[in-house]
């Protein structure tokens, strides 16, 4: 009977200690941050490029020489303080002083020499090079202690924003390999990783800069949205990002922003119907773009006349989203019939769901509106390897008069970062090829200051008015819950990159 | 009984050959990964060394040759996602999904026998008629939604257990009771099944004259002889869950064999699904061979020659 008893007690503490309220996050000024995949690699020349590396480390644990303002997306001093172009293809960059990396290593110049190689090393094959550089290359030369100068293969304008992208990584960082331990001069220092369940960072106490509230952030991943903001409701986590619009129900905790994505239908424009500029102008026509918003996209998001964000330097703010004119819409459809354009041939429209949310809803929809005008196009929804060959040349040769849908975002600042690729002749995802605008984008490209402005803005307004190869869509709202004990104002760059430093406790 | 064991491997064998040939060349089939691991405006000459660095630029019957090679020294590659050899990720991961497939299975198989038993004593009585709607609910629940609502309740609500990760005790709560419902719905049905035949054949009706009392007719004469088909289905069961519960893996962030080949597929991390493939169909032949044994260990008319 006593043995009956003691187990019995046993098993009720048992019960009682694995029954207990959930431990909740403590009063420290440590933080727990929920993302909704793993982080399963961390090499920062991957940062920019690759799922929620850049998230992680840019600027907490590798800081960039200088950093974009997320405002004006101007380029502001980092571990830069000056820059300036001595003519187009060198530049010259004036180093913090009393930074140190780490692991105790001085930030100087031979180490911004050597960080900057690192991008070009082959076996290395950096992510971010290709989105920063290009097929331009460069050669950094140290002058001085404290001063850089790199010459470009290229003229290259935009050098101060590519460098507001690239990492400064400690000379001891493998030139070899992926790096699994990146040192380098943030306020966080890689503490520790397990690529299955968790990464930590703590704070840097010998970091040059204001020293940030939080003192230790531990990141976790789930991929549910659901799980995540359950996370910040029990307080088992403070910041869930990436939660779907129905779980964003709480208005203290729960805050919805611009991203830098914009989504939009591209029309190939190689193939009848779609080579009739009639066609493509009825298919703006014929949307309600006011109809989604609300039910089909999130009631923040916001109709777009141009494939980047309006902080990007070269938009054109004359230019507005085409209206709903559905009959204007059939009126054109009718005259390019009576001209002879084949308009009842079925055009394939691809799309794949792991772009965003409610996506074959939205597509269903962009259908319906277009049978309303007469067009007969078909959705073909295929996985990422098939939508991203749709996407990029070359081009299926046999494949149907088509369009696909697809996100893009342009978190570097500049107009040049998406005209080149997707609106030139030679763009590796353009559907156009257009001499005058090729003379224009480049003219653009290699100017400065107002000038490269308004070039950009008028390639901008040929686009959208003259050429019309896209039904433009909308401005992406992404939702973050922040729980009580913290304080955090996401902003267009949070997907990619999340400051510890700006997280402060109530 | 090891000519036995030696017979079966043999037959596993020429099964995993299988296996591994229509998993080798159908990943391949989906298309380049170049396009899952480069951004989408990767110049074609870099997009090209990528493919050259990782071989897949050789003819799809080299590619399988250097894999077999590979094989014999038992290296299935590196992943190509978390840039580390794909043998140890796998191992990393499998305690994780056995240890979740021996808490639920044994978890449902109690509950599930108790349950059937307790039904079977009196077939469509009030407590047989309780149990099996319950089983039928259990059995047919899907186990996204009981995830998310148990988390709901128990996590959110009654602020009991922790919604997700990996800890201590009270971590494995909520995964391994989600995990247990369908089995145990299940198996309760079949326990039922074949312990009211059980009940009604002649050795529990001689019992019953001997004087023997209900109890130990049901959970020792009756329950042993209905364990035959129990035992087969909850091996299936049990096949299915070593193989990775990717659901409950994934919604409660369980480092899992599920939720790692999830994410291989995904990213079509070919040297990760081979070894993983490869590691649960030995986990799966391993456990047929002690359900075997089980079988002779429960009837002595099954000799395994």
């Amino acid at each position: 009977m006593t043995t009956t008893r003691a187990l019995s007690a046993g098993a009720l503490l048992l019960l009682g200690a694995m029954f207990a309220p959930a431990q909740a996050q403590d009063t420290s000024r440590d933080i727990k941050i929920v993302l909704p995949s793993a982080v399963d690699v961390v090499e920062p020349c991957h940062m920019n490029s690759t799922g929620y590396i850049g998230l992680v480390l840019k600027e907490n644990v590798v800081e960039t020489l200088l950093k974009l303002d997320p405002k004006t997306s101007k380029p502001l001093p980092n571990l830069a303080t000056e820059w300036n172009q001595v003519n187009p293809t060198t530049w010259r960059i004036k180093l913090r002083e009393g930074v140190k990396f780490h692991d105790g290593t001085p930030f100087d110049a031979d180490a911004v020499v050597t960080a900057l190689k690192r991008q070009f090393v082959p076996e290395l094959a950096c992510r971010d090079k290709i989105r920063s550089f290009g097929s331009i290359t460069i050669q950094p030369k140290a002058i001085d202690k404290d001063t850089v100068e790199i010459v470009t293969s290229e003229p290259m304008p935009l050098l101060p924003l590519s460098l507001a992208q690239t990492g400064m990584t400690a000379p001891s960082t493998s030139m070899k390999e992926a790096e699994r331990h990146p040192i380098g001069t943030g306020p966080y220092v890689f503490t520790s990783w397990d690529p299955a369940q968790s990464l930590v960072l703590t704070r840097f106490d010998g970091y040059w800069g204001k020293k940030p509230e939080v003192a230790k952030a531990t990141y976790v991943w789930r991929s549910e949205p659901a799980l995540r903001a359950s996370m910040v409701a029990v307080g088992e986590a403070d910041i869930a990002l990436q939660l779907a619009v129905q779980d964003a129900t709480n208005k203290d905790t729960d805050i919805g922003y611009l991203n830098a994505d914009t989504s939009r239908v591209r029309i190939f424009m190689d193939k009848p119907p779609l080579n009739d500029k009639r066609v493509r102008e009825a298919m703006n026509l014929a949307i309600d773009r006011s109809a989604f918003i609300g039910t089909i996209v999130s009631p923040l998001s916001v109709p777009a006349s141009q494939y980047m964000l309006p902080s990007v330097n070269g938009y054109n703010p004359d230019l507005k989203p085409w209206p709903y004119d559905p009959e204007k819409a059939k009126q054109l459809i009718e005259e390019a019939r009576k001209d002879g354009v084949p308009v009842d041939t079925e055009i394939e429209l691809y799309g794949s769901e792991f772009m965003q949310a409610n996506l074959s809803e939205m597509l269903e929809t962009l259908v319906q509106y277009w049978q309303e005008v007469g067009l007969n196009v078909k959705i073909n929804m295929v996985d990422k390897i098939q939508h991203s060959a749709m996407r990029r040349k070359p081009y299926p040769a046999d494949r149907p008069p088509s369009m696909v849908h697809e996100l893009h975002d342009n978190t570097a600042g500049d107009a040049f970062y998406t005209m080149i690729v997707y609106y030139t002749s030679d763009g590796g995802l353009s559907n156009i090829s257009n001499p005058e605008l090729d003379k224009l984008l480049k003219e653009a490209s290699l100017a400065t200051g107002e000038k490269r402005t308004k070039l950009f803005q008028e390639a901008n307004r040929m686009i959208q008015q003259d050429i019309i190869p896209d039904v433009m869509l909308y401005h992406m709202v992404s939702y973050i819950r922040v729980g009580k004990r913290v304080h955090y104002e996401p902003n267009f760059t949070t997907q990619g990159q999340l400051e510890l430093s700006a997280i402060t406790f109530k | 009984m090891n000519g036995y064991v030696t017979k079966r491997m043999l037959h596993s064998l020429i099964s995993m050959m299988g296996l591994i040939i229509l998993v080798f060349f159908l990943s391949r089939l989906t298309g380049n990964p170049s396009d899952l691991y480069l951004p989408i405006d990767t110049p074609a000459d870099v997009r090209a060394a990528f493919s050259q660095a990782h071989g897949f630029d050789d003819p799809m019957i080299v590619q399988f040759g250097h894999f077999l090679a590979n094989l014999v020294h038992l290296d299935f590659g590196s992943s190509m996602r978390l840039e580390r050899p794909a043998l140890n990720l796998v191992l990393e991961a499998f305690p994780v999904s056995l240890t979740l497939a021996v808490l639920a299975m044994a978890l449902a198989l109690v509950i599930a026998i108790v349950a059937g038993s307790l039904a079977a004593r009196s077939p469509n009585g009030v407590l047989d008629r309780f149990i099996n709607v319950i089983s039928l609910c259990g059995a047919s629940v899907p186990n996204f939604w009981l995830a998310l609502v148990s988390v709901l309740v128990f996590a959110v609500w009654m602020r009991w257990l922790p919604t997700s990760g990996m800890g201590g005790p009270e971590y494995w709560v909520l995964p391994v009771i989600v995990l247990a419902v369908r089995p145990c719905g299940l198996l309760a049905q079949v326990v039922r099944g074949s312990m009211i035949s059980a009940l009604s054949s002649a050795y529990v009706k001689t019992a019953r004259a001997k004087g023997v009392s209900q109890r130990v007719i049901v959970f020792v004469h009756a329950l042993r002889n209905a364990m035959l088909p129990i035992i087969t289905v909850a091996g299936d069961q049990a096949s299915g869950m070593i193989n990775g519960a990717v659901v409950v893996e994934v919604i409660f962030g369980l480092p899992g064999i599920g939720r790692l080949m999830m994410e291989s597929i995904q990213y079509r991390d070919f040297a990760v699904i081979q070894a993983g493939v490869i590691l649960t169909a030995c986990a799966i032949f391993l456990l047929n061979i002690a359900i075997d044994l089980a079988y002779a260990l429960l009837d002595p008319r099954i000799k395994h020659a």
